[in-house]
């Protein structure tokens, strides 16, 4: 309660211009958000571009947003569009696989300063591969799909608030997720990433 | 026995999470260990949930959190606040010293202290009033010609009225007094008769007496002169 009290201020300030406010919800946001796009895009420098798009898109909905339900859910319904737009966008793009031999082969120089912030690179290294293994399971399935597994198990959303998301009828939310699970059976991958 | 996938995948998420009552759990539960779909469905979704919760948070990589979303504040222009602020200054001056601009044939007449506005209320109450005036004496005029003449008529009917009135009394009065006056004159030629009657009497009586004087004197000589001289009388 006092969460969503204290997004609704740093809201009402945003949407009267104060740069401060903006930045600290979206810092309190960002790492959600970012680590859903990577999931979603299998490739770091696609999910800042994505992270962006959504955070943009939040700022100039904003005026939109009622505090009906919470921030959290609002937000990541705008990022399932903009991620569902996105993919479909990538999909077209004949050039889209072509980096995909090596995932986050290169990384900007921001992005490896804000890798370098762990302070032991062999734990770094780790969680790197672990978290790449996890991406290569889930880039597996279609797009439909991973996006029900990604708000189901990694968002914790319920059936409904996905359909409500997503656009589709529970059944169908159900349905997808359930053949995902299929998919991934036998993936030895998911137990040597646990 | 035939094994209902559509259950295990309707209420598997919530099975693992635990939120299914207990009838339905144990429903599950049993389709789970009769079933090798189902079975394999469950161990799916438990280790996908592991693999969810085996994720390491990645930390964000630097970006520029405000570029294209927060609008820097528009700076408004100072001329535009001074201007405002003169405006309103001059409007509140011109409140307090009670400015006057009025338009005359003669020109524009700008005063202060409000001292147009008083003669000119003055004057418009003076106007009123003459005007006022000039209705009433008019609706007193109307007034007083309608009372005149309503205490005309009432004068005149009075006047019939008491004449009427006045006649018939004088009338009565004239009956009245004639009435008496003839009765009196009718008492007083009774009393008259009576008189002459008494006169009568007493005058047959007088001239018995004188003709018994007379005789009685013929039958004296020396009275025969006198009775002659009685009866030349």
């Amino acid at each position: 309660m006092f969460q969503l009290h204290k997004d609704e201020k740093l809201i009402e300030k945003a949407l009267g211009g104060s740069q401060r406010s903006w930045v600290s919800l979206v810092k309190r946001y960002e790492g959600l958000v970012y680590n859903y796009c990577l999931r979603m895009t299998f490739n770091s420098s696609d999910a800042m571009d994505l992270m962006q798009e959504v955070f943009l898109a939040t700022y100039r909905n904003l005026p939109s947003y009622r505090g009906q339900n919470q921030f959290k859910g609002w937000m990541m319904r705008i990022a399932t569009n903009k991620t569902t737009d996105f993919l479909r966008a990538r999909g077209r793009n004949p050039l889209h696989r072509a980096g995909e031999v090596s995932d986050d082969s290169y990384q900007s120089p921001e992005i490896q300063v804000a890798h370098s912030h762990h302070n032991d690179p062999a734990e770094q290294y780790k969680i790197e591969q672990n978290n790449l293994q996890i991406k290569q399971i889930l880039d597996r399935l279609p797009d439909e799909q991973k996006l029900v597994v990604e708000l189901k198990f990694f968002q914790h959303f319920t059936f409904e608030e996905i359909a409500q998301q997503t656009g589709n009828s529970i059944n169908t939310v159900k349905t997808r997720l359930y053949t995902a699970l299929g998919k991934l059976k036998g993936f030895s991958e998911i137990k040597n990433a646990m | 026995m035939l094994c209902d996938h559509q259950l295990v995948v309707q209420h598997i998420n919530d099975y693992v999470d635990n939120k299914l009552p207990q009838n339905m759990r144990q429903q599950v539960q049993q389709a789970i260990s009769n079933c090798d779909d189902c079975q394999s469905t469950y161990q799916q979704c438990l280790e996908m949930q592991l693999m969810a919760n085996a994720w390491q948070p990645e930390s964000t990589p630097e970006w520029h959190r405000t570029k294209f979303a927060v609008r820097p504040p528009v700076k408004q222009n100072n001329w535009l606040n001074w201007g405002s602020m003169a405006t309103s200054t001059l409007a509140i001056l011109m409140v307090v010293f009670q400015l006057e601009i009025n338009s005359t044939e003669a020109g524009i007449n700008i005063s202060f202290g409000g001292n147009q506005a008083e003669s000119k209320i003055e004057n418009m109450v003076a106007s009123q009033l003459a005007t006022y005036k000039a209705e009433q004496d008019k609706i007193f005029q109307v007034k007083l010609d309608d009372a005149l003449e309503k205490q005309d008529n009432k004068t005149k009917l009075r006047l019939a009225t008491w004449l009427e009135k006045n006649r018939d009394e004088r009338q009565q009065d004239i009956k009245f007094v004639m009435t008496g006056w003839q009765s009196q004159r009718y008492q007083d030629q009774l009393d008259a008769d009576k008189r002459f009657a008494f006169f009568a009497d007493n005058q047959i009586e007088n001239n018995q007496a004188i003709n018994q004087l007379i005789q009685t004197v013929k039958s004296n000589p020396e009275d025969s002169k006198r009775s002659n001289q009685l009866n030349n009388l």
